[in-house]
């Protein structure tokens, strides 16, 4: 069991975790943004920011759980400023009639792993992750992609975790549509 | 279990807070309808292929200016 860190945080800790996370947590802002120069500007003042107020840390959450936190609110401020997207879209928080819809569209033509894993099919996930909204895209890779819980995850995002998987299941159903057309193309 | 409730609950399925009750009844319930076992079978390959995305990297320099913000 993790032991909780004492309240504040060390400007030591806050390097561990750029050498640790420094990977993932660009990895979350550049999901969110979509965009490498917003990604690097928001994991800029994210790490600005965690050492300004590293004082008031408390240890509630775990510091990477923490700094997670950060690196996705200031994605969101930049896409914010930059009026490139609703940040969070007005998705009802529980499965409603279009997800059913989306649930019973015809299932994918079993892909072989050479299909599935191709180039082209990899091209069109990334083409498809990038018309969902910024939360899904979020949520999406910090479970999908590195496989955190929804409970980590509604801490990292500000959300209950029930909302979390809400907002994954959706995304999934409007990737598996969205990809079904390759699927169907390539196994001609 | 119906197809409805199967949908509800195939998003919480492989996390790890359903009761082994709830288990059983989606698997029973998958193991009885083909349009819902299909579906989980589309969203595990979309699994399986999420995982394989390349992992994004925080580019060198970023890093770096990282690194000096955080010594002084």
């Amino acid at each position: 069991m993790d032991q909780a860190p004492p309240p504040g945080l060390a400007r030591e800790t806050l390097a561990e975790l750029l050498a640790a996370q420094g990977d993932r947590l660009y990895a979350l802002a550049l999901r969110t943004t979509r965009d490498p120069d917003l990604a690097a500007e928001a994991v800029q003042e994210a790490f600005a920011s965690a050492l300004e107020h590293a004082g008031a840390f408390t240890g509630a959450a775990k510091p990477s759980t923490w700094l997670h936190r950060i690196v996705y609110t200031k994605s969101i401020d930049q896409l914010r400023r930059r009026r490139r997207e609703v940040a969070l879209p007005d998705e009802p928080a529980e499965l409603g009639p279009e997800d059913d819809r989306l649930a019973h569209l015809a299932a994918w033509p079993r892909p072989p792993d050479e299909l599935l894993f191709a180039a082209e099919t990899r091209a069109a996930l990334e083409r498809a992750i990038g018309e969902l909204a910024p939360v899904q895209r979020a949520i999406l890779e910090l479970m999908e992609m590195e496989g955190h819980s929804s409970q980590e995850v509604g801490q990292m995002l500000g959300l209950p975790p029930a909302t979390v998987r809400v907002y994954l299941h959706r995304a999934r159903l409007r990737l598996r549509a969205r990809l079904a057309p390759h699927f169907r193309s390539g196994l001609r | 279990m119906n197809c409805q409730e199967l949908l509800r609950r195939l998003g919480e399925y492989g996390e790890a807070n359903l009761s082994p009750d709830l288990c059983s009844a989606i698997e029973r319930h998958l193991s009885e309808c083909e349009p819902c076992e299909e579906l989980r079978r589309d969203l595990m390959d979309l699994s399986r292929l999420c995982q394989q995305a390349e992992p994004a990297r925080l580019p060198d320099t970023l890093r770096r200016r990282l690194e000096r913000l955080l010594q002084r």
